[in-house]
């Protein structure tokens, strides 16, 4: 699992545009998951209210975070559950390797899990010896690709089957198939195997219950239930913003979740964890752990973005964004892609290496309108981007030219000769209506598509000629309305 | 490593609040309805329930089958596993199941059923890694996993099944076919309703709360290579839902 790095965003988004396999993956993306999410939604009949509903459930548990918390962890601790306090990804990392050492494990299964990308615990892992197995489909791919997810809940979005046949026969030593259902049962001979054979298994969480102390894991596969059953050790790693307070609010936060990620009505295996096994189940693990983490959430709990936490990590902004559908998820550079990735990125990592992520954005809004807890993501890149302003030395030519333009907008009068004059000097630029190439400093804006050129009446003048005429023949507008 | 009160101060700091503050209040409660209240409804709204998780589960992948007598469920499940050329059966032991007598049936047919009975002495105190390898080797060697459920879900066509004694989690996870028999009874309309009667049963939590409940909807399923559907990853390829919807199915007691 190898990230690309933040700085470097502007060439790997090129190099994406020119990847033709990539493309045709996320054409899939565009075509399929955008409008299963639009459907299912629509097919419950009160998305807005739900979605609402959702939200502030959030709002409620992260503006009492601390209050949660300490419930959840009582609970935990009646239960016989082991928890940990991570401060930060280092420590988080330490604790499930001491884990893994005490339980003298050799091999350890993974379930789909965002946040042990985020803490890049395999490698770490490996380091200490173990033999550590992604369980889920698309995870098992890249690991077997030595790449990173491109995507939150289609981790291999961006391979196409043909590539990912080549892998398999080439790691697993197997007959070549790019048959999607032999694929798929070839990898679940390979990994039933490691399932048995594991010691500990490590998951993700979904949601965490305050009140009950129970763990929610959401998967279609089964590699959450596999990894979280048959090791006799189970780990589940955790962001402190999990938390809800009531098993009663489930309900409508699994609802949202479900049919923002996949559109589904509900996952196939949803997992309500509450404890380790007891004295006469037959099976489940004897040892429970929960890590709960913070590695910066907490300055984004005291910061403006602090919606951001709100975030059920569905990938739903990700299949509308126009960026995203463009240049896939490798290009963002860490672990979160897509509009909440342009968030998240600045927020974990620092905003200086990760500078270009808030400005890759339209603000078109299409990523508010997904999400399912209803996050402002474009006010937030927003408040990012002003940060950025305030950090950085910015260019002369740009505070001047700003400071020009808000003079424009307050004098309409001044703000139509300005037009005018634009007009004037565009014409030796313009070709048919297009600008191909704009001189210093506005050459950035025509390196890479060209530029509309300034229609040669302008809307103000148009709007007020046809004012004039409309006055002129009122029998024609009245036949018209 | 980092401790609890460390962390929390943290997070308290943030929130700029102060410690030991009375729990706030949750937005509304989402329960509003006591669970007797809840079982009069649903009683009421039986047999549209029935036809509404028959729709659901099928359209995911599910097959269901409504049968009016055990005798009836007895055969169904027995003419499955000879279609299959199962050998080896693992089960629950629930009441439901074991009005089956099923147990004959499928001896009677060639077939070894495996019971997955209650332990008599302290199942952790006991177990060794050789027992659970035992315990995993014939859950995987398994042509059919048979269990009961708690509760079915109509609006989405999910089963409820809860670890308990004799209620093992992988019967219904590592065979390539699970069978599920449940009464109309177990019927509820929403996820909501399960959730409120899964917390009406003990007064509380370890006795309200099974270590485990799986909501399960269909066969395991992914899309992860082209987003292109594909049944069977790791859990059942096959998932058969018998209903009880005769007087027998109705005797079933609650919570066993």
């Amino acid at each position: 699992m190898v990230h690309l790095g933040t700085e470097g965003f502007v060439s790997h988004a090129k190099t994406a545009l020119q990847d033709e396999p990539l493309q045709e993956a996320l054409q899939l993306l565009v075509n399929n998951f955008a409008p299963r999410r639009v459907q299912a939604m629509a097919a419950l009949g009160n998305p807005e209210e739900l979605r609402t509903q959702a939200r502030a459930i959030k709002e409620h548990t992260i503006a009492h975070l601390d209050t949660y918390l300490e419930q959840f962890a009582t609970q935990l601790d009646r239960l016989g559950v082991h928890v940990h306090w991570a401060d930060d990804a280092a420590e988080a990392r330490q604790i499930i390797t001491s884990i893994a050492q005490a339980a003298e494990a050799k091999v350890i299964v993974k379930g789909k899990s965002m946040a042990t990308e985020e803490i890049e615990l395999n490698p770490h892992l490996e380091q200490h010896g173990f033999e550590v197995v992604e369980t889920d489909l698309g995870e098992y791919i890249i690991q077997l690709a030595k790449e990173s997810p491109s995507h939150i809940i289609a981790p291999a979005i961006h391979k196409t089957r043909r590539q990912i046949a080549e892998l398999f026969h080439d790691k697993l030593q197997t007959p070549y198939t790019d048959e999607i259902t032999e694929m798929t049962q070839l990898a679940r001979r390979q990994l039933r195997q490691q399932f048995l054979r594991a010691d500990v298994g490590i998951t993700g969480v979904n949601f965490a219950i305050a009140e009950t102390g129970s763990i929610v894991i959401v998967t279609n596969e089964g590699n959450g239930r596999l990894s979280s059953t048959l090791p006799k050790v189970h780990v589940a790693l955790m962001g402190m913003e999990k938390l809800i307070p009531r098993l009663a609010d489930l309900s409508v936060m699994l609802k949202v979740l479900t049919n923002s990620a996949t559109g589904q009505k509900i996952s196939s295996y949803v997992t309500l964890m509450t404890g380790p096994r007891r004295a006469h189940d037959l099976d489940g693990p004897e040892a429970l752990h929960v890590v709960i983490m913070d590695n910066g959430r907490s300055s984004i709990l005291r910061s403006a973005n602090r919606e951001a936490l709100y975030c059920l990590r569905c990938g739903a902004c990700l299949n509308v964004c126009p960026i995203y559908q463009n240049i896939g998820g490798h290009a963002y550079g860490w672990v979160y892609p897509g509009p909440i990735g342009a968030v998240l990125t600045p927020l974990f990592v620092g905003l200086e290496p990760a500078h270009h992520l808030p400005r890759a954005s339209t603000l078109c809004g299409a990523c508010r309108d997904a999400c399912p807890v209803k996050i402002n993501i474009p006010h937030m890149l927003l408040n990012l981007r002003q940060e950025l302003v305030q950090q950085r030395d910015v260019h002369w030519s740009e505070t001047w030219l700003f400071k020009l333009w808000a003079r424009l907008m307050q004098h309409p009068r001044c703000y139509t000769w300005a037009t005018r004059l634009a007009g004037w000097i565009q014409r030796p630029l313009a070709r048919q209506g297009w600008i191909g190439k704009l001189p210093p400093p506005f050459h950035g804006w025509t390196q890479t598509r060209d530029f509309k050129a300034a229609a040669p009446v302008s809307f103000r003048r148009r709007w007020q000629q046809t004012l004039q005429h409309e006055r002129a023949t009122p029998s024609e507008r009245s036949r018209d309305g | 490593m980092g401790s609890q009160e460390a962390f929390l101060a943290r997070v308290r700091r943030a929130l700029q609040s102060e410690p030991g503050q009375a729990p706030p209040m949750a937005p509304e409660p989402v329960i509003c309805e006591t669970a007797e209240a809840l079982q009069a409804r649903l009683q009421v709204q039986r047999q549209q329930l029935v036809a509404r998780l028959q729709e659901e589960l099928s359209a995911v992948g599910g097959k269901v089958v409504r049968v009016q007598s055990v005798a009836e469920a007895t055969q169904y499940v027995t003419q499955l596993a000879l279609d299959l050329e199962a050998r080896l059966i693992v089960r629950w032991q629930s009441d439901v199941l074991d009005a089956l007598e099923i147990d004959t049936s499928l001896a009677q047919a060639g077939i070894d059923v495996h019971l997955a009975a209650p332990p008599q002495v302290d199942a952790l105190e006991s177990e060794t890694d050789a027992k659970r390898q035992e315990v995993r080797e014939r859950l995987a060697r398994a042509e059919i996993g048979l269990s009961g459920v708690d509760y079915a879900i109509a609006e989405t066509g999910t089963l409820a099944l809860s670890a308990l004694p004799g209620q093992m989690r992988g019967v219904s996870l590592l065979p390539p076919v699970h069978v599920a028999v449940a009464s109309s009874e177990q019927i509820v309309a929403t996820l909501a309703d399960c959730l409120t009667l899964l917390q009406a049963k003990g007064p509380s939590l370890p006795e309200r709360l099974s270590s485990c409940v799986s909501f399960i909807t269909g066969p395991s399923r992914t899309g992860d290579i082209e987003l292109s559907l594909t049944i069977g990853v790791h859990g059942p390829g096959e998932l058969h839902l018998v209903i009880l919807d005769g007087p027998e199915g109705a005797g079933r007691q609650e919570g066993s």
